[in-house]
């Protein structure tokens, strides 16, 4: 070996309350989940799947390398395979079996892994340097750094355009000769007028509006039995077509508008 | 010189102390009177130079516009910064040289050094403006090279400054170091004239500052020549210039110089920043915080140059002072602190009303680094005496590069003020690292003297009083100073001999030499290139050409990679660095899908799998139908784990799926380094193969995405490594690697196949290697072949998986591609890709690099495994043979029909080529000049494979909409699309659309995407058959499609993925123009169809009338 030694830690922990601990924190983690506390159970989830790994790769004694690799791919085939199991239950995969399972998975870890664990083997040399921690820090802080840049990149990546869409397109058949359509604005949010066309001119639906910040305007269009009707959004004050959409009955047959 | 940057100024004069040895003493001999007097002197001297060139900028502020003096304010600390360069240590060498220069050549060594920097700075100020606006897209920087005149005027600025910033250090040496403050006083004193002149002649603009400011340089230089007339009767005949008297003087210099320039270049470059990042007029306000600034960074610097000087390179000197002039320059920075805090808008209001309104806060933050910076000037003053510039320069460097992404990241982010919080947390974080560095240097102060190098000066050269006349010219006598103390001696441990063991020693580990552990600023650095791939991802969004971003993603690539590579490489890094790098590393590479990519699933595959995933968690049930690819819901391991970790933790399927990604990489470069490790007994070997494993063309690619392969992969890796390291034989032995077999069973197809043959053939192997002799090992090889194989069976044979035909219809696919091939069918175009998008040179050098550089360093290296088979190694010939197939990679790219194979075979094959190059390499490599080598050219290697296996770093990036461009063809549009079919059309309903609106139909929209793999239906004449025929009915009443999804945008070019839907659509057979518009509009014209979405890009149709009526 090169200078970093591998030292073994104190005894482990033998007594019982710390079985009974560890059990808690699986049961709590389980409770969480159930009841929803979102950012808990993520938080337990993590410290119980530590918790659980390192007593399971305890006894392996192949330096801290095998131990992550055993530990964390271990975690993952575990959840695989208690995925694969939920799955033949009736209720299948849901977040009850989920926090059930695992916590069953963990709490047989616990319970039949090795019964006189060895002393874990771990990496440490000397107490790291000051300039050590804060390099890693700022390694830390860069990295996440770039995660939020990011994200808030992809965030103001840009909005979508205007859409136009009919509000219920599966129910319009059924309807007594109404429709609604909604402009839903991206970063132009108008004025807009809209129009409609059903083959013998073209007649403005209601005057120019503006799509409120992050809403919708809603529209009442009426819909005649065999008649094609064209909905057509406009910029207010200028004729040529922006986004359209078409209502018609079943009976309904008509082109597009030109 | 006076500039706006006082605390850069004086570094100039550090020089002066550094390399000069003082001998000249003030009466009495007291250091901390000349401690005081000399800080004084500094203090005095930038408080002169600050104030006018203040007064400078006050008049630029308040006769010209805030865009004029951003423009300006920009081009002068550019000037600076490449005067800074260009002067090329020489002022530093001129210190070392002129004392011992005979009196008649000094004239001329001064001419040679003024004329070689004004040249090089001239040189260096074109290259550096003109690619910044043209290549990197600066505009901001535009008014600088809008005209010949404009070019020629700063690259004859940039060349003055170099010239003066040499000759100020000159004038030192010779001994009337007054000089230096005279010429100071008439160049400030005359850019002030020459301004009000200017202005008041009516000029404008930012060059209109820039020349005045240039203009006193000019008239100052004279001056200096007249100063110093008097020598010219000592001159030599001869040329004006000699070059020879340059030769083998600069490298103490170049050392102190790239400190300095560490130290310099993030406030000269900040401007800069502001200026692209934010605005011109933003700079011009940020400008003048930054002037006020100045004041309050002088005196620690001041104060750290002065304990420099006294200390005579005592470094117990420093230690011991130390604790008293860190505390006074703490004190007198938060005295500052608490002064400018209500202050601020008062002191800027001599800049005029506006630059108080909108540079106060910036000042009150700004001026928070004056503490940091008491910090870190008196560590480089302390390493200066320690004669450890070169370590502190890199120290300095990194976090000089820090500093400015922290301060790019901050600006874009929060504009001014952003930047000033980024950069002067960046600058906290720094001093703590100083700090700790300085503590551990006090508490562990030397018993001895003087470690300090060797000076090279005659006495009395360097603290002159000013008026002195010049010191004699004689040499220094070789015995009168102590040696310097040797590199290794200094920073410690850190230089073996290292081993030149031929072979390992089997399960040995071998004594490898011990250096110092720079994990954490490797790691550091590695970090950065994460923050530029950011930087590059996130303007690459709205940019568009945009060469310069894909060169700054491909220089974050290379940021990440390198660093690692040569500390892996590198003899003399510790084991445990080295086994922590070979982890980070490809960690780090994982994080960069996320970059890319933050907030949704992008790629083809991973919108496959994201279906599986939704499916399952509307369904609650595994092996569901999955339209997109059936074959993958009956393979469902990366899903039923993010699933689970969705459900118990509450996060979003795209974070659970980020994570289980990390995950699994972890797990990949964990298991492969302890197989390594223990077949080889060297972490070195292992850390090498485990980079050279991280050149796999797919690894950021491919084996990053949220797809079955990226999670099987590691965990077969898994299984092999705990057969391997099974602590007991029997079936407890190999419970676990059983286990992770049947996981991979129930992951992918393809590699579970290969595990359980890998498996077999291991066991094969050991029989035909060591017969009866190894019986444990043989039964639980068997077992866990036998579990494997029963698993993939199971797997196989769920109800309704069609792996056999999918597999089938691959094989076929290939067979089809190699026949074509050898029937003559030309192969697949080079470096471009089916819509005509070509790869920019440098990539495809690159891509040719990295090929030629595997197959060449292959060949050398079977030949050094030949030890394996020696050794009766099993696993390690199964790794060697697995090398063997490397051709495939790069010959699959010879078709269309075979790229996908040889892309997906690299995660595996590279296994096998890690293991071999590594094993070959590891004790080859040597010291820091080979490693750095082998790490520069592994790092060219890894973008080109980058660039082979992911496509052009253009594609890669995030941006402007692309046809059939997987992840470039999701953009606000096609996202809304997709929303909208999730909130408004019933679940499930049987949806048409092109290959990415159907990805995001399903995956999003919650809809079943029709596709002919899953329906036996090809209804892609529905969207690309410009004619309306019965055959559209027939085709979609078959399918019992419902919605159509077009985006009509794909009219625009041809594919980029080679199809508009799926392969065999509807003439895809010798296509060379893009789908008529025609067939993108056709179905609105049909009676009833109903055309019930419209965002401009996609339209959605309802086609129920359609079928109904006819």
């Amino acid at each position: 070996m090169s200078g970093d030694r591998q030292v073994v830690e104190g005894a482990p922990p033998r007594a019982a309350w710390v079985l009974g601990g560890r059990l808690l924190l699986l049961a709590l983690t389980a409770a969480t989940c159930l009841a929803g506390l979102w950012p808990v159970s993520a938080v337990l989830l993590a410290a119980s799947s530590a918790v659980v790994v390192r007593s399971a790769v305890r006894n392996r004694r192949r330096g801290p390398l095998d131990a992550v690799a055993v530990g964390v791919g271990g975690w993952l085939v575990a959840v695989l395979l208690v995925g694969l199991v939920l799955n033949a239950l009736p209720g299948g995969l849901n977040r009850t079996s989920w926090a059930l399972g695992l916590a069953a998975a963990g709490t047989a870890a616990l319970l039949l892994g090795p019964r006189d664990p060895s002393p874990l083997v771990t990496w440490r040399g000397r107490r790291p340097r000051p300039s050590t921690v804060l390099c890693s820090l700022g390694a830390v802080l860069l990295a996440a750094t770039a995660l939020v840049v990011s994200v808030v990149g992809a965030g103001s990546g840009g909005a979508s355009s205007v859409q136009l869409s009919v509000a219920d397109p599966g129910g319009l058949e059924g309807d007594p000769g109404w429709a609604t359509v909604l402009v839903t604005a991206g970063a132009d949010r108008g004025p807009f007028q809209l129009t409609i066309d059903r083959g013998h001119g073209v007649q403005d639906q209601g005057g120019p509006f503006v799509v409120p910040a992050g809403g919708q305007y809603a529209a009442q269009v009426v819909v005649p039995e065999g008649v094609r009707t064209a909905v057509v959004l406009h910029r207010a004050g200028d004729p040529s077509p922006l986004r359209w959409v078409t209502l018609d009955r079943p009976s309904a047959r008509s082109g597009p508008p030109s | 010189m006076s500039t706006p940057l006082t605390r850069n100024r004086p570094v100039d004069d550090v020089e002066v102390r550094v390399t000069a040895r003082p001998s000249w003493r003030p009466p009495g001999g007291d250091r901390v009177r000349r401690l005081v007097g000399v800080s004084a002197s500094l203090v005095g001297t930038n408080v002169v130079t600050s104030v006018l060139g203040l007064g400078f900028w006050a008049i630029a502020a308040r006769t010209l516009d805030a865009d004029a003096v951003g423009v300006a304010g920009a081009a002068v600390s550019m000037m600076m910064m490449v005067g800074a360069l260009g002067s090329l240590g020489l002022g530093t060498l001129l210190i070392a040289r002129l004392p011992a220069e005979p009196q008649g050549s000094r004239r001329r060594l001064v001419r040679s050094c003024l004329l070689l920097a004004a040249g090089a700075s001239a040189v260096l100020s074109l290259l550096t403006v003109w690619p910044a606006v043209e290549l990197l897209g600066m505009t901001g920087l535009r008014p600088l090279v809008d005209t010949p005149a404009d070019v020629a005027l700063l690259a004859g600025s940039t060349a003055l400054t170099a010239v003066t910033m040499v000759l100020d250090q000159a004038v030192l040496v010779l001994g009337v170091g007054a000089l230096q403050l005279r010429r100071n006083l008439v160049a400030s004193v005359v850019k002030i004239v020459a301004l009000v002149a200017v202005t008041g002649a009516g000029g404008r603009g930012g060059l209109v500052i820039l020349a005045a400011w240039t203009a006193g340089n000019v008239v100052s230089l004279p001056l200096v020549s007249h100063w110093t007339r008097g020598g010219r009767a000592l001159q030599d005949r001869g040329p004006l210039v000699d070059r020879r008297s340059l030769h083998g003087l600069g490298r103490d210099a170049l050392s102190h110089h790239a400190l300095n320039l560490g130290l310099q270049a993030p406030v000269q470059l900040l401007p800069v920043v502001v200026t692209v990042m934010v605005s011109a007029r933003d700079n011009g306000y940020f400008n003048g915080a930054l002037l006020v600034t100045g004041f309050v960074f002088t005196l620690p610097f001041a104060l750290s140059v002065g304990l420099f000087a006294v200390a005579e390179g005592d470094e117990r000197e420093v230690l011991g002072r130390l604790r008293w002039t860190v505390p006074f320059g703490l004190v007198v920075s938060l005295a500052a602190d608490v002064v400018l805090y209500p202050c601020a808008d008062v002191v800027l209001r001599v800049f005029g009303d506006a630059y108080a309104h909108e540079s106060a806060g910036v000042l009150r933050v700004l001026v928070l680094a004056g503490l940091a910076f008491v910090i870190k000037d008196h560590f480089v003053a302390l390493r200066r005496v320690q004669n450890r510039t070169a370590g502190a320069a890199v120290l300095v460097a990194a976090f000089s590069a820090a500093e400015l992404a922290a301060a790019a990241a901050g600006a874009r982010w929060g504009g001014t003020l952003g930047l000033s919080w980024a950069w002067v947390a960046t600058v906290g974080l720094e001093a703590g690292v100083f700090l700790a560095l300085l503590v551990r240097g006090v508490r562990g102060r030397p018993a001895g003297t003087l470690t300090m190098a060797p000076p090279t000066l005659p006495q009395g050269i360097a603290l002159e009083p000013p008026g002195l006349p010049a010191a004699p010219a004689t040499r220094p006598s070789p015995g009168g100073t102590p040696e310097p103390e040797p590199w290794s001696q200094v920073v410690g441990r850190s230089e073996g001999t290292g081993s030149r063991v031929a072979a390992a020693r089997h399960a040995a580990p071998r004594a490898e030499p011990v250096g110092r552990d720079r994990l954490a600023p490797t790691l550091l650095i590695l970090s950065a290139g994460l923050l530029l791939m950011a930087l590059a991802a996130t303007a690459a969004r709205t940019a568009s050409p945009r060469p310069s971003l894909d060169v700054l993603y491909a220089v974050g690539l290379a940021v990440v990679f390198l660093p690692p590579a040569a500390r892996i490489a590198y003899r003399g890094t510790p084991r445990r660095e080295r086994l922590a790098l070979a982890v980070a590393l490809p960690a780090a590479l994982q994080l960069s899908r996320t970059i890319l990519h933050p907030t949704f699933f992008a790629y083809h595959d991973e919108m496959i799998h994201a279906n599986t995933l939704r499916v399952i968690g509307a369904t609650h049930h595994l092996f569901t139908q999955n339209p997109l690819l059936p074959v993958s819901s009956y393979y469902p391991g990366l899903e039923v784990v993010t699933d689970g970790v969705v459900q118990v933790s509450g996060a979003s399927p795209f974070v659970s799926a980020s994570l289980v990604l990390v995950l699994a990489r972890v797990v990949l470069a964990t298991a492969f380094l302890a197989l390594v490790l223990s077949i080889t007994g060297s972490a070195r070997a292992a850390s090498v193969a485990a980079v050279v494993y991280t050149c796999n063309p797919q690894l950021i690619f491919f084996n990053a995405q949220f797809s079955y392969q990226t999670l099987a992969l590691p965990l077969a890796v898994l299984a092999v490594h705990l057969v391997r390291s099974r602590g007991r034989t029997g079936p407890a032995g190999v419970l676990g690697a059983a286990a992770t077999a049947v996981a991979v069973a129930f992951t992918h197809h393809l590699t579970s196949m290969l595990l359980v043959g890998a498996l077999g053939a291991w066991t094969g192997a050991e029989l035909l290697l060591h017969g009866r002799r190894n019986r444990g090992e043989v039964r639980d090889l068997a077992l866990v072949t036998g579990v494997g194989l029963a698993a993939v069976v199971g797997a196989t044979t769920v109800p309704g998986n069609p792996v056999a035909g999918y597999l089938q219809a691959i094989a076929q696919t290939v067979q089809g591609g190699v026949d074509g091939l050898a029937g003559g069918r030309p192969a697949k175009a080079a470096f471009t890709d089916p819509a005509g998008a070509a790869s920019l040179p440098w990539e495809q050098l690159l891509m040719v690099f990295a090929v030629t550089a595997v197959a060449l360093a292959l060949p050398p290296a079977w030949l050094r495994a030949r030890t394996w088979w020696t050794r009766r190694e099993p696993l390690a010939l199964g790794l060697v043979l697995l090398s063997l197939l490397y051709p495939l990679i790069p010959a699959g790219h010879l078709t269309r029909d075979t790229a996908e194979v040889g892309d997906r075979s690299a995660g595996f094959v590279f296994l096998g080529i890690a293991f071999v190059v590594g094993w070959a390499v590891h004790d080859r490599i040597g010291g820091g000049v080979r490693a750095a080598l082998v790490a520069t050219a592994a790092t060219g290697v890894f973008v080109g494979n980058v660039v082979l296996g992911a496509g052009p770093v253009g594609s890669q990036l995030p941006g402007p909409y692309q046809v059939s461009a997987d992840a470039r063809s999701i953009d606000a549009d096609s996202l809304a699309a997709a929303r909208w079919t999730a909130a408004s059309l019933p679940p499930e309903s049987r949806v048409y659309a092109d290959r990415v609106s159907g990805l995001l139909a399903a995956a999003i929209g919650g809809q079943h995407t029709v596709r002919h793999v899953s329906s036996d239906v090809d209804a892609s004449r529905l969207i690309l058959d410009p004619r309306f025929t019965p055959e559209d009915v027939a085709v979609a009443r078959a399918a019992g499609i419902r919605y159509v999804v077009v985006d009509q945008r794909d009219a625009q070019s041809l594919p980029h993925e080679g199809v508009y839907i799926e392969s065999g659509e509807f003439g895809q057979a010798g296509r060379t123009e893009p789908v008529p518009r025609a067939a993108l509009v056709k179905l609105a014209a049909v009676p009833g169809v109903r055309r019930i979405y419209d965002n401009g890009s996609v339209v959605v149709y309802d086609v129920e009338g359609m079928l109904r009526e006819r």
